[in-house]
């Protein structure tokens, strides 16, 4: 059983470099953002931007722009806009760090400017970042919404 | 329940805005009905992509974390008079649309 499972080991690995060796694995190319079943189930942002974006370390840029407005009603419509002029911005992707499940949306492009906007649901006081992969690097910037819970005992999204 | 989408487009100096209106409950999934306490199903916009001029210029991937009748815009710098913008739309029950127009 032991050996068995040795040899299983061994011979996925060496399958794996073959693999990496043709150049089928790109080190750019996210499979995720075109299967991204994963990182929308993805209880953490930090799950889903490794879902979405693999090893790539985010780092924060001063030329992505992302206006929310800084309060919004539990589970309404928060309009949010992002705009960056990085070059090669190739995926825009929108997080809610404390939503349960922390994607809510991204924009792959392929022709169209480095802008993107659309209307998240927040569930709680949270950071709402933009990541942008842009060339080999993967940037962000953030800014807070701040929720509060409508009156009446109105909640349209229950937990 | 019909669905509507509606195309608009901006000019903004050098750069265009498509703006894309989708009349869509964008149904979390994770709401009870108030009356029988059953779940409401999940019914959501998947996916939208934008072409200009027959080519795939955007495409956007939505979930239940995006506000009902999702408001979604893009912005494209080599857009001219007379080029025809599309828009589709699928949902995770295969539901879809898909509009069209010639920028003015």
């Amino acid at each position: 059983m032991e050996r068995r499972s040795f040899l299983c080991g061994a011979l996925s690995t060496g399958t794996l470099a073959i693999v990496a060796g043709a150049g089928l694995l790109r080190a750019n190319a996210s499979p995720a953002t075109d299967n991204p079943e994963s990182a929308f189930a993805a209880t953490s942002e930090a799950e889903a931007l490794r879902a979405l974006f693999g090893p790539l370390a985010p780092a924060p840029s001063e030329r992505i722009r992302i206006e929310v407005p800084s309060q919004a009603m539990y589970g309404k419509g928060a309009a949010c806009k992002v705009w960056c002029d990085l070059e090669g911005v190739e995926v825009i992707a929108v997080l809610t760090r404390n939503n349960r499940y922390p994607l809510n949306t991204f924009l792959r492009l392929s022709g169209a400017d480095g802008y993107y906007s659309t209307r998240i649901r927040v569930e709680e006081t949270s950071p709402v970042s933009a990541y942008v992969r842009a060339g080999s690097g993967l940037y962000f910037a953030s800014a807070t919404i701040k929720v509060s819970h409508g009156g009446y005992g109105m909640h349209p999204l229950q937990p | 329940m019909t669905k509507v989408t509606k195309i608009r487009a901006r000019r903004d100096g050098a750069l265009t805005e498509i703006l894309a209106l989708v009349n869509h409950p964008m149904e979390t999934g994770w709401r009870e009905d108030k009356v029988n306490h059953s779940p409401v199903p999940a019914h959501y916009i998947e996916q939208m992509t934008f072409e200009l001029n027959g080519s795939l210029v955007a495409l956007a991937r939505l979930g239940p974390g995006i506000a009902a009748n999702p408001l979604t815009g893009i912005a494209l710098h080599d857009a001219r008079p007379g080029d025809e913008v599309v828009v589709s739309w699928v949902d995770n029950t295969g539901e879809g649309d898909t509009v069209r127009t010639k920028l003015g």
